[in-house]
């Protein structure tokens, strides 16, 4: 068995330094995604999917390719860009790949991001796209476990308001560990080029 | 006293009036606001009730201009929003005037300025034209024609900006 093990770390190390920039050993050089310090574990968390069913994150998404992102469906600018890009480039895969995805989209304004329009939201996108909901305080504590700061709430004039909240794309690979994070302005080139490396990422030898 | 008017000297007369035309001569040309609008799009809406507009206005002229406001048949309501990054958030600030400097750029991009068009009157889709005003302080108004594009288009036909460089 520890020979088995020492052939597979090899063969690993072999395929990186294959893939990756010539003479990178720098963040991430062979992603375009930003390596985190430390990787981030799954918080253990349990929200309402769109069909109004429990949704125990850990569980359901184990052995996926996990890509999470807090939003709201009234930001017009960032949010759908994100999930357009995404949804853009894994339609584009083919169904092997795709299947080893999953996508899940937790909403930081539960007043207004009611289930119906959740979903409705996200089928714009992808229809597999997962959409969460929860009360505030527990979406902004599953944010912080996460690493990511709580959304804050701007009353604008007209009565409504804006929510403030990370745009970062976490995306945690099939050790259920999340390595890299991608920020607002990643383009689809970059998930195109990423997302299927991140199917295979074992991270070992690093 | 005796009823004689006395003219000034012919070559004083000569000497001001070339002194006035070279002056007329050097003025500084009238200052010109000459303002293109180009790449207008919006997002196809994600949801019927609101979506964002984008475009790109270069000011050839030698005179600073500002953007004050959008109109359009196709929203009840028009905002002008910046994204900005505080800290890890980021966030929509509403704003009421972008500045088009004199042989500048202005450049509305996801990620940067939009223009947030709420109480859309009429669906949307891909491939759609649509018009609008824009309310300049010194070009006044100008109207325009935009393409409406989905989202995933928007991220390959425009660049996206990345909010604090």
């Amino acid at each position: 068995m520890r020979h088995l093990a020492v052939v597979l770390s090899g063969t690993c190390l072999l395929i990186q330094a294959a893939c990756g920039p010539a003479g990178n050993a720098g963040t991430g050089g062979a992603y375009r995604g930003s390596l985190l310090i430390e990787p981030i574990p799954k918080a253990d968390f349990t929200l309402t999917d769109t069909d109004g069913k429990s949704f125990q994150f850990r569980d359901a998404t184990a052995g996926y390719v996990t890509l999470v992102f807090f939003g709201y469906t009234y930001c017009p600018d960032v949010c759908p860009i994100h999930m357009a890009n995404i949804g853009a480039v894994l339609k584009d895969f083919p169904y092997e790949l795709r299947q080893q995805f999953k996508v899940v989209f937790v909403t930081t304004d539960p007043q207004r991001d009611t289930p119906e329009r959740l979903r409705e939201w996200l089928d714009n996108f992808d229809r597999s796209f997962i959409g969460l909901r929860g009360a505030r305080d527990e979406v902004n504590d599953i944010q912080q476990a996460l690493g990511l700061p709580a959304s804050i709430i701007e009353e604008t004039d007209d009565g409504e308001y804006l929510v403030g909240h990370s745009a970062r794309v976490l995306a945690f690979t099939k050790d259920d560990l999340a390595h890299i994070a991608y920020p607002f302005g990643t383009r689809q080139t970059d998930w195109a080029h990423d997302l299927p490396k991140l199917a295979q990422e074992t991270w070992s030898g690093r | 006293m005796n009823g004689m008017t006395r003219h000034p000297a012919p070559w004083l007369l000569g000497g001001l009036t070339a002194l006035g035309l070279l002056t007329a001569a050097c003025q500084p040309r009238e200052r010109t606001v000459d303002l293109e609008v180009s790449q207008v799009y919006a997002a196809e809406p994600a949801l019927p009730e609101r979506t964002a507009m984008y475009f790109t206005v270069t000011n050839n002229g030698t005179s600073d201009d500002e953007l004050l406001a959008v109109s359009t048949p196709v929203a009840g309501i028009a905002e002008i929003h910046r994204t900005v990054q505080d800290g890890e958030l980021m966030k929509m600030v509403r704003t009421d005037r972008l500045s088009v400097p004199a042989g500048g750029r202005l450049q509305l991009l996801p990620g940067g300025v939009h223009i947030m068009l709420l109480e859309l009157r009429r669906p949307l889709e891909p491939g759609d034209r649509f018009d609008a005003t824009l309310h300049f302080a010194g070009a006044g108004d100008v109207p325009v024609r935009g393409q409406v594009l989905s989202y995933a288009e928007l991220e390959e036909t425009l660049t996206v900006a990345r909010p604090g460089g």
